[in-house]
């Protein structure tokens, strides 16, 4: 494995203030690595500390090998797009590229034909005279990374680089940064707290909780398979139950519920006989019928629908499965003329939903 | 009813006529500039082409000999003086007064109020009073003197009054805080992300301040030396008290007219080529050190 950035029980503390707890963290070259998690976990001061502007308190930053910890900012092959975007106001957007390649000793009759490429390269062919402040915000983000990456740096740092931008933007934005990312192949960091950004772009994704990692994995990992409640609850939604293991035969485990469920789980050996655990459930994965439909899924039950949120291309339903069961389910809205989707309140239905669409969860 | 009525007739007037309600606004301004400055400036004006009274006022003949009797080197020798103590008054200041602000600026919060605070103190008092008080520390039996003797580094009291360096001096010393303040102000607006951007961009310490730092408090340090500068031109009690006759400014050489030697179209030219002087100066920094946008924002 070719890793690029590596953090060693990398611990931050502003006063009595943990803001990062002993992260370890291998981040593989020309990945797209985001750091996600709600405001107030870290993953800004992480990347603080990587691009130099933060000391650590404890541990080790390696770039390519290198322990950088007590490196400047100016002494780190590392550039950053930041959330404001930070353009120079005095300078054009020429003189903005300009400055990290004159401070890098590039020979000048190079710097022009490289801020050319720059600019070609974030679509702003012809804007080199103009000012940042005559630019929107979109074009400003282009310069902001155009700045960064003409530098080639062995990692590119983005915090919250789309933040203020509009919806619609932002989603445009997003795409063309992984495409981006993937032409230059300079390993990209990316901080984000929106869990859709993070599993949009990023190869691989560390969810972070006040300072520590909760999970390191693949989009499709951290999604289908959270360890904890708090990240199944951050990336999307979840149904949360937990109960006491009451059977384990043959690998296959039942659970009740604290409203009296019996819930067939995954198959697996860790667990036994009389154990506390909790487990989450994808309102997605499940399925509705009217009473005595055809689902063979292990997980039958009657519930009643309490709530209804029309959503146009879904339906999201509230059923309650027990007085203290409630599930949340989400249905397309596939076919109007399909039964399926038109459920209405107080209604008795049938929800179901496979075994192994739990997930147990460490705590 | 009929009051109402007017009201809004009046109203819909100035809506129609935006000229004259700006012209109603500012009223009282143009009256205050009208009559305590432009027909001051307009009569001395006509002053320094008229021949001298014989104790003080003027006699309404014309002449231009108040304007020749000028170009004299003994003259042109307190013009020249008086811009370079107050060059090098505005170059000491910024020096001095650039790291203090900056330091101010990113003091805690606590303590910025605090310091302002102090930047600001020595006005309670007046220049007069403090500029005496440096005489007590500088004349030949003074403070200075009496301390160095005391621990035997010099023989002989040092001349540190009445001379050029202490009109320096002094100047520093009052003018500082129209360096710091609008310097503070500039400072205080810069961006810490865009000094962040320069170091991740590769800048030394030295570079980001010279690239950026600068650049971007150019407003205040333009404001700072104008503001250090013009006063310094015109100053005379400091150069009275501590540079006395041999060290004499311009503003002396006016007061001196006006006053001692009743001499008021003398005073009055004095003052004319002074301020052209002062304009053209204040004009070519602009253009030189603001470009063209502190030459429109000065217009």
């Amino acid at each position: 494995m070719d890793i690029t950035v590596e953090l060693r029980g990398v611990t931050k503390r502003f006063g009595e203030i943990t803001a990062v707890d002993d992260v370890n963290l291998k981040i593989e070259r020309g990945e797209f690595f985001s750091l996600l998690g709600p405001s107030g976990c870290g993953k800004t001061t992480t990347l603080r500390l990587v691009a130099g502007f933060e000391e650590p308190t404890g541990g080790e930053i390696l770039i390519n090998d290198e322990n950088v910890g007590n490196k400047r900012p100016y002494e780190r092959n590392v550039n950053t797009v930041f959330q404001s975007y930070a353009l120079f106001p005095h300078l054009t957007v020429a003189g903005n590229i300009r400055f990290g390649l004159e401070r890098k000793k590039t020979p000048k009759d190079k710097i022009d034909r490289l801020i050319d490429e720059a600019l070609e390269l974030v679509r702003l062919q012809g804007m080199g005279d103009r000012y940042p402040r005559q630019l929107s915000g979109g074009q400003q983000q282009r310069v902001a990374l155009a700045r960064a990456l003409i530098l080639r740096p062995e990692v590119l740092l983005l915090d919250e680089p789309l933040g203020a931008l509009d919806l619609k933007l932002r989603k445009e934005m997003q795409l063309e940064l992984k495409s981006l990312q993937e032409k230059v192949g300079i390993t990209f960091v990316y901080v984000t707290h929106d869990q859709e950004e993070a599993l949009t772009m990023s190869d691989r994704i560390a969810v972070m909780e006040l300072g520590r990692l909760a999970q390191v994995g693949t989009p499709e990992e951290i999604y289908e398979f959270p360890r904890t409640r708090f990240v199944a609850d951050f990336i999307g939604e979840s149904n949360f139950f937990s109960g006491q293991i009451i059977s384990v035969r043959d690998k296959n485990i039942v659970l009740k519920t604290e409203g009296g469920l019996n819930v067939a789980l995954p198959v697996d050996e860790q667990h036994t006989e009389g154990q506390h655990v909790q487990f989450s459930v994808r309102p997605e994965k499940l399925r509705v019928e009217l009473p005595g439909g055809t689902s063979d899924w292990e997980n039958r039950f009657v519930g009643e629908i309490v709530n209804k949120i029309y959503l146009g291309d879904s339906v999201h339903y509230v059923i309650a499965l027990s007085p203290e069961d409630e599930i949340t389910v989400f249905l397309k809205n596939e076919r109007a003329a399909h039964r399926q989707t038109a459920f209405s309140v107080g209604e008795k239905v049938l929800v179901s939903w496979h075994r192994d669409d739990c997930v147990i969860l460490k705590d | 009813m009929e009051q109402a009525k007017l009201r809004i007739r009046i109203l819909k007037f100035f809506n129609r006529h935006g000229n004259v309600k700006a012209f109603g606004i500012l009223s009282p301004c143009i009256f205050w500039i009208g009559v305590f400055f432009l027909l001051p400036l307009v009569l001395m004006g006509v002053y320094s082409f008229l021949e001298r009274g014989l104790y003080g006022g003027v006699t309404w003949i014309f002449t231009w000999e108040n304007y020749t009797r000028f170009v004299n080197p003994l003259y042109l020798k307190i013009l020249l003086r008086t811009f370079r103590i107050s060059f090098l008054t505005t170059v000491i200041l910024l020096i001095i007064g650039y790291p203090m602000a900056y330091r101010i600026a990113r003091a805690d919060k606590r303590w910025r109020n605090i310091l302002l605070f102090l930047v600001v103190l020595p006005f309670w008092t007046s220049d007069l009073i403090r500029t005496y008080a440096w005489m007590l520390i500088l004349r030949d039996t003074g403070l200075l003197n009496n301390l160095f003797q005391s621990l035997h580094l010099i023989s002989k009291p040092l001349t540190l009054l009445y001379t050029e360096a202490a009109i320096l001096m002094g100047l520093a010393y009052v003018y500082l805080p129209f360096m710091v303040l609008p310097l503070y102000a500039s400072i205080e607006k810069l961006d810490l992300t865009l000094l962040e951007a320069a170091e991740d961009l590769g800048a030394t310490p030295f570079w980001r301040f010279l690239k950026v730092t600068v650049p971007l408090t150019k407003s205040g340090i333009l404001a700072g030396s104008l503001l250090v500068f013009i006063p310094s031109v015109g100053a005379f009690v400091v150069p009275d008290l501590l540079g006395g006759a041999k060290a004499m400014m311009i503003g002396n050489l006016v007061q001196l007219q006006f006053g001692p030697a009743r001499n008021w179209p003398f005073g009055s030219s004095a003052s004319f080529i002074l301020m052209t002087v002062v304009l053209f100066a204040v004009f070519a920094y602009l253009k030189f050190a603001g470009g063209k946008e502190a030459l429109e924002e000065a217009r």
